[in-house]
């Protein structure tokens, strides 16, 4: 059982307090997800149940946490190690170790428990987190899904009574993500855990969720179930939203429950359309002509053949290794063919240097933070506009565009996830490049942040910029793309519009298509509107 | 021979599959260029070599640690080149052999009338030849341990009282390969900005984002640790802490004053000895109650079993048949030239270590994923663009 | 942060001091010196007692002083330490190294200027597999060089990094010239004028290792002095500020404050 009492906590350059006045109990044996925006407090709230939150992050602290009647005031996060397990976005931040057997018996160690408890218990985790074949490997050699089972499976060897996960599978393809969120599962079901989750990407995770705390700036932070959270929160699933915007009671919380409801929506939609979306092509602005590439020992890209033009967007999709990023870096010429053509605006990338790579094609990198050289976000822009030669200002003022009210003081790792993408967008856009590619935005990024990011790459598809995205985020695909394109191992496996493509996936359908199936409808916003035109 | 055990069946402590504890493998390579160190018979320390990367040859895992011997041939070999060169700063040894003579030349007078150059002869290319190959033979015996012994399981075997030394260089080895991955991408990024990724420039700019994030990672892994119960078990009360620095201190002092009295600066040379002795032991000492104020334990650590026993005994039977060695086969006279001499008993005692192959248990191959990794390996194409 | 209490300072000067006897024995050993009857011993005696002496004073320090920062901090530079070792070039150019530790010692102050240095050539030894008997020599200096480093005046802004530069331009040029020191007694077989001799008197040996540096890596050390002030130019400045940035978001001695 985990108790907040009159917890109020500020921050020490902060000006007002994140946390404020909150109360709460967590029982024994559920899985609780905490939803919030970014900036909100979710990683205050959480860093708070082990104590690193005041005793490792400074600050003012007022009020209690207990975690099973140890509290917060009297010990230090090293003495919640055996009752509270942390695992975090990035697993391989918290690696200590250098293989996979030893980083699971590290915590352990720490503790000074006997040697044969220790074998038996690596040799229980082992198992129940299916890592047996793994225990020699060297972690850098893992995937990310793997990575995150060996984090989580660290902290379990001190049978921990509670389990907190910030963002556990934001990393994660779909199909590692649902390996990862079972296995948390297993654990409230068969070891009876708590485990306290947050997570930006509700469809993911709302269906294995027992209650849902709410951390909001403007409200008081409440927990309750989910069906009563969900029936007017403003953070939500696109399920949700479809089920709250027709009018479905109770609220459906997962593709399930709203198929339960759907048929009668699908016969009134019959004869609709989702909204056109696709912008009218006037120029082709990459060619690949059976493009093959090869990392040693690895078949990277095998005989693509693709043509993309102006105000298209089109989404790479695929496993993690799939060749997505590959392409995008033949695309933008940090890599060459092995064999085969790659041509922008008839042009190789591949001989395009400086300014006249920046003003034909820009990528925003998986890590958008890399594209972020200076100290501080003016700075950042004006070497941005140097680097363009266009006139000074005109980064900052795209910036400011695409996302109001941030301080030009403010060191570029101090941003939020989101703005980070916009201001590495900005810096982007800055050149003017007709061909803009973004390499998986939407790591880490919230519903408003998401928005913000959909609507602008909708004006530029408008503008006839052509955008190509490798994502995972299904929902982001549903909400942008015009064209998808599936890759496996290194090959197109299917290149056709999103609707089509989308819907007939298993892997990548969104929730509203799965809902709607056999019916191609991929977003709510298209079934809000295809309602209000028959109306 | 290196082959030839593989015929008989080994008993099973030597045909296991495991790691030999890294510090034999030191041992071993250390009593080997002890030998090295006895001698500058070229026959003798051609001889180490050959058993020492033999042994390396079949012993070494797959893992990238395994590959540093090379670095060291290479230095060695730079070391025979660079010393036998230095024979126009060889004193000139008697001889008569004359193979060619260089202009010679004076130095400055603050070089108190040396000359370099002149007459160059066998004799004393023969000399610095010999010198250069004793100081390459132990070079490569150092190389061979770091081939051997995975340093991870090195470090994972210190003391206790050095835990935290291990530690810190355990995080950097761990992190070195994102280090790797964050520089590549920094380069990258430079590249998409339409930047210059050559030149003293461009490598200066790319250094502070990756120590940004290097500082960041280091942050996340502190407040990882420190979750997982770092630092719990070292109950330390003040007085125990302040003994230990007291023995530690007190410890240090002897060993000042030993050293000094053993160079002579005090009149009484015995002073000296004594004084080294007992600070080293109340150091020692210090270090071992240092270790007793943390009670962490250790995860299957590499234990000292016969194999272990077995390997470090091979190069000491070599190493102490040596020393009855005569003078004359272990330095063999450059004047007149001759061919160097052999005692066949001492000769074979040294081939005696060749069998460290046969003592110890197979390497694991646990790193053959590591190809898979390689597409992280740098290959920024455009540099030279 | 790592203990800096008195009895850690004086441990660490305690060490210098070995160290220092480690470098400059040949100038100080006397001809009435018990290990004078071979050139060899002291050196070989130093050569086992240096690494020793090293790990008693780092387990000192670091042993239940050490928080998850301040290990973490080190670890992560330390990796930095090796991945910048190679870019020195082969010859033991330790030229970035300098650098960075320099910076280290200089945001975190001369204790763990000490410890950084130390233990960052231990571990890019160890990474690199660069593992040798000039190891503990290039350790301790380091770890002068660090602590030095810490320990300078406290200057403000741009004269700050004139000075380090300045330092970095001695460090580059008189580490060489030390680490020449600790193999001058074992090269053997050299004209005598260029050789150590034990007990000839202070003046003439120290001649004679002016002569041998001279003619051996003089010529080495002053463009390697040029290039690590040349280094720290382009580094100094914004390594400085991302490192106490960092140091300030790590929070070290910052308040914790329990309201009831």
């Amino acid at each position: 059982m985990i108790t907040f009492e009159n917890v109020t906590f500020k921050y020490n350059d902060a000006d007002f307090s994140i946390l404020e006045n909150v109360n709460l109990t967590i029982p024994s044996g559920e899985l609780v997800l905490v939803v919030g925006k970014t900036g909100s407090g979710k990683s205050t709230f959480l860093g708070l149940i082990n104590g690193l939150v005041p005793n490792f992050s400074g600050g003012n602290f007022s009020g209690d946490v207990k975690v099973f009647d140890r509290s917060i005031r009297d010990f230090q996060p090293r003495d919640f190690a055996d009752l509270v397990g942390v695992v975090k976005q990035d697993p391989r931040s918290s690696f200590v170790t250098d293989n996979v057997e030893d980083e699971i018996a590290y915590s352990m160690e720490q503790l000074g428990i006997a040697n044969d408890t220790m074998r038996r218990r690596v040799e229980e985790v082992l198992d129940l987190l299916g890592l047996n074949e793994l225990r020699n490997r060297s972690l850098s050699t893992l995937s990310g899904g793997q990575r995150q089972r060996v984090a989580i499976a660290s902290v379990l060897t001190t049978n921990p009574k509670v389990l907190v996960l910030d963002e556990p599978t934001s990393a994660l393809d779909p199909s590692a993500a649902e390996e990862v969120l079972s296995i948390l599962q297993r654990l409230v079901h068969d070891l009876g855990l708590t485990v306290v989750l947050a997570e930006h990407r509700l469809e993911r995770v709302v269906q294995y969720a027992d209650r849902v705390i709410v951390i909001d700036q403007e409200a008081e932070v409440y927990a309750d179930r989910p069906v009563n959270v969900f029936a007017s929160s403003q953070i939500a699933p696109p399920v949700v939203e479809l089920g709250r915007n027709v009018g479905w009671h109770p609220v459906p919380l997962t593709v399930r429950d709203a198929r339960r409801f759907a048929e009668e929506l699908r016969i009134r939609l019959e004869k609709s359309k989702p909204r056109n979306r696709n912008n009218p092509a006037t120029q082709k602005v990459v060619e690949i002509e059976n493009l093959s590439f090869n990392y040693p020992n690895i078949r990277a890209l095998r005989n693509i053949n693709l043509e993309i033009n102006d105000g298209e967007i089109v989404c790479l999709m695929g496993r993690n290794g799939s060749g997505k990023s590959t392409l995008l870096n033949q695309i933008v010429g940090l890599l060459s063919p092995t064999s085969g053509n790659v041509n922008i605006l008839g042009k190789k990338p591949k001989e395009l240097t400086g300014i006249e790579l920046i003003k034909n094609v820009g990528l925003v990198p998986q890590e958008p933070t890399d594209l972020l050289l200076s100290d501080s976000v003016a700075k950042e822009c004006q070497a941005s506009d140097k680097d363009a030669k266009v006139i000074p200002g005109t980064t900052l003022e795209i910036f400011e565009q695409l996302i109001s009210s941030v301080s030009e003081n403010t060191h570029p790792r101090d941003l939020s996830e989101g703005e980070k993408l916009s201001l590495a967008l900005s810096i982007v856009l800055a050149a003017k490049p007709p061909l803009i590619l973004l390499d998986e935005p939407t790591r880490g990024l919230d519903y408003s942040a998401k928005k913000i990011l959909v609507h602008n790459l909708q004006k530029l598809g408008k503008k006839k910029h052509t955008i190509i995205l490798a994502t995972h985020d299904v929902e982001l695909a549903a909400e942008v793309a015009t064209r998808v394109i599936l890759l496996a191992d290194g090959e197109i496996v299917t290149d056709g519009l999103a609707n089509e493509v989308l819907s007939s996936s298993p892997m990548f359908s969104p929730q509203v298509s799965k809902v709607m199936a056999p019916a191609h409808w991929l977003t709510v916003s298209d079934v809000v509107y295809a309602l209000e035109e028959l109306n | 021979m290196p082959s030839a055990p593989r015929r008989w069946h080994k008993p099973f402590v030597f045909s296991e599959t495991r790691f030999l504890h890294s510090g034999a493998w030191w041992l071993w390579a250390i009593l080997m260029a002890a030998i090295a160190a006895g001698t500058t018979n070229p026959i003798y320390l051609f001889s180490i070599i050959f058993v020492v990367l033999t042994v390396v040859k079949y012993r070494k895992s797959d893992a990238p640690w395994s590959k540093s011997i090379k670095g060291f041939i290479y230095a060695g070999i730079l070391i025979v080149v660079i010393r036998t060169f230095l024979v126009i700063i060889t004193p000139d040894i008697f001889g008569d052999t004359v193979l060619f003579t260089l202009p010679q030349i004076d130095l400055p007078s603050i070089f108190a009338g040396i000359k370099i150059g002149g007459a160059i002869k066998a004799n004393t290319l023969y000399f610095s030849f010999k010198q250069g190959l004793r100081f390459a033979t132990i070079l490569i015996c150092i190389g061979a341990a770091q081939s051997l012994a995975s340093p991870y399981r090195l470090l994972k075997s210190v003391p206790a009282a050095l835990y935290e030394i291990g530690l810190a260089i355990i995080v950097a080895m761990t992190f070195a390969p994102q280090l790797a991955q964050d520089a590549k991408r920094v380069r990258e990024a430079q590249f998409l900005r339409g930047r210059k990724i050559n030149g003293i420039r461009s490598f200066t700019k790319a250094i502070v984002p990756i120590l940004e994030g290097a500082m960041e990672r280091a942050l996340n892994l502190a407040s990882s640790m420190d979750s997982r119960g770092y630092g719990r078990k070292v109950h330390q009360t003040k007085i125990k802490k302040t003994t230990t620095n007291i023995f530690m201190l007190l410890g240090l002092l002897g060993i000042i004053f030993g050293l000094s009295g053993l160079l002579g600066v005090f009149s009484q040379a015995n002073i000296g000895l004594l004084n080294l002795l007992i600070g080293l032991t109340l150091a020692i000492f210090s270090l071992f109650l240092a270790g007793k104020n943390a009670s962490r334990t250790k995860y299957r650590a590499d234990r000292w079993e016969i194999p272990e026993v077995l390997v470090v005994f091979t190069p000491l039977v070599g190493l102490v048949t040596l020393k009855f060695s005569e003078a004359s086969v272990l330095n063999p006279p450059t004047s007149p030239l001759s061919l160097p001499q052999i005692d066949f008993v001492s000769l074979s005692c040294i081939f005696l270590a060749l069998f460290a192959i046969f003592f110890s248990p197979n390497p694991p191959k646990s790193y053959k994923n590591l190809s898979l990794n390689s597409k992280f390996s740098l290959n920024l194409e455009k540099t030279a663009a | 942060m790592i203990q800096n209490n008195y009895l850690t300072k004086i441990s660490l000067l305690l060490t210098s001091t070995i160290g220092i006897f480690a470098f400059f024995w040949p100038f100080i050993m006397q001809k009435n010196s018990i290990l004078n009857n071979n050139s060899d011993n002291a050196g070989f005696l130093l050569l086992i007692l240096v690494p020793l002496v090293l790990f008693v004073a780092l387990a000192d320090v670091l042993q239940g002083g050490i928080d998850a920062r301040s290990l973490a901090i080190l670890g992560v530079l330390t990796a930095v330490v090796a991945a910048v070792r190679p870019l020195g070039g082969q010859v033991a150019g330790l030229e970035p190294v300098w650098a960075i530790i320099i910076i280290g010692g200089r945001a975190l102050g001369p204790s763990f200027g000490f410890v950084l240095g130390s233990i960052g050539i231990l571990g890019s030894a160890v990474l690199t597999g660069a593992i040798g008997p000039w190891l503990p020599f290039q350790m301790i200096v380091a770890a002068w060089v660090g602590a030095i480093a810490g320990l300078l005046p406290k200057l403000k802004g741009n004269k700050e990094i004139v000075m380090l530069i300045i330092y970095g331009f001695f460090v580059g040029f008189f580490a060489g010239l030390l680490l020449n020191l600790w193999f001058w007694p074992f090269a053997n077989g050299l004209i005598p004028e260029i050789s150590f001799q034990p007990g000839i008197g202070f003046s003439d040996q120290f001649m004679r290792w002016i002569r041998f540096s001279l003619l051996t890596s003089f010529g080495f050390d002053l463009p390697r002095g040029i290039l690590t002030a040349i280094l720290l130019s382009f580094l100094a400045k914004p390594l400085l500020k991302a490192m106490r940035r960092m140091t300030k978001k790590a929070n070290f001695n910052k308040p914790v404050v329990l309201h009831a």
